[in-house]
């Protein structure tokens, strides 16, 4: 199965969520997660991929912007004209206090001198500190809807 | 294949393009008011619809058409839904429309005054002349969309 991770920006907590819930991190090491705040890599609107679960299920973190709510909704409608069954992917928005001051930040990230990416990167560390609880809480949601899914097969 | 005509509202460019799609509207003479408003979901969509796929019919070489209300997603809501399709090895399974290009501020505002604002009586005139208005632009990017498919 693969599973897309949504959030505002492929590269912040959409990335944090990806790795906690690969057991590639288990407290926030923004050291360890290669990429992170990285706004080049979004650029495109492509789905970034972060590595495989122990199902063998392939985890990727797409940024759609602000309106996460509209879009995650029409890609869950795409998938059902489409005909894709349940359990070939699963979209998954990562929801937090906070995710548009990210979105807007990265953004403004291009800032010369430098200037944008410390902010882009120290904000939104500190932004993401602060609601980590509420990434765990995803992450772990995130494990039973895998588990539900591959175990079910259905719509 | 799958055609996803997408608008702001999914209500009045997207609708109108769909029906130039599926013959409903021929491509040759501007639609008067009636024909406008009897469109299926022609400025008939609550607001509560963005996001949501609705199919409007097949065309006569059996094509599925669809409309969508994508809010402010813009132009990323073409990437987003190839970019997805990429991943599923669907990208040569539909085609998604962003009608937004053809409208004009008469549609724009038409359509704010009516659906957002619940003032149908007033917005109504406004849009179905913007309507009239895009009518050339909607077919030529439907007969493009065409091209494209074949």
């Amino acid at each position: 199965m693969i599973i897309v991770l949504l959030g505002t920006t492929a590269v912040h907590q959409t990335m944090v969520a990806a790795y906690l819930y690969l057991n590639k991190i288990n407290e926030v090491d923004f050291g360890r997660i290669e990429g992170y705040g990285d706004i080049t890599l979004d650029d495109e609107g492509a789905p970034i991929l972060i590595g495989a679960d122990e199902a063998g299920n392939q985890v990727y973190t797409m940024g759609i912007g602000g309106n996460i709510e509209i879009g995650y909704r029409a890609i869950t409608e795409f998938l059902q004209v489409m005909s894709v069954p349940v359990d070939t992917m699963l979209v998954y928005p990562v929801r937090m206090p906070g995710e548009t001051i990210i979105w807007l930040i990265a953004k403004i990230s291009r800032i010369p001198w430098g200037v944008g990416s410390v902010l882009n990167l120290n904000i939104t560390k500190l932004i993401i500190n602060r609601c980590i609880d509420s990434i765990h809480s995803t992450t772990e949601d995130l494990r039973l809807q895998v588990e539900n899914r591959l175990g079910t097969g259905q719509q | 294949m799958k055609v996803i005509y997408h608008c702001f509202g999914g209500s009045h460019s997207s609708v109108t393009a769909a029906a130039i799609h599926l013959g409903i509207l021929p491509p040759h003479s501007v639609p008067d008011t009636h024909q406008l408003l009897s469109l299926p979901y022609y400025d008939k969509t609550p607001g509560n619809e963005y996001g949501k796929i609705r199919f409007v019919g097949v065309s006569s070489d059996g094509h599925q058409v669809y409309v969508l209300g994508k809010e402010n997603l813009g132009d990323r809501m073409n990437e987003i839904f190839y970019e997805i399709g990429r991943l599923l090895d669907l990208d040569n399974e539909f085609v998604a429309v962003n009608t937004m290009p053809s409208v004009n501020i008469f549609m724009m505002l038409g359509g704010y005054l009516s659906r957002r604002l619940g003032l149908a009586r007033l917005g109504r005139p406004i849009l179905v002349f913007g309507t009239r208005l895009a009518f050339p632009r909607l077919v030529e990017q439907v007969k493009a969309t065409q091209i494209n498919m074949t």
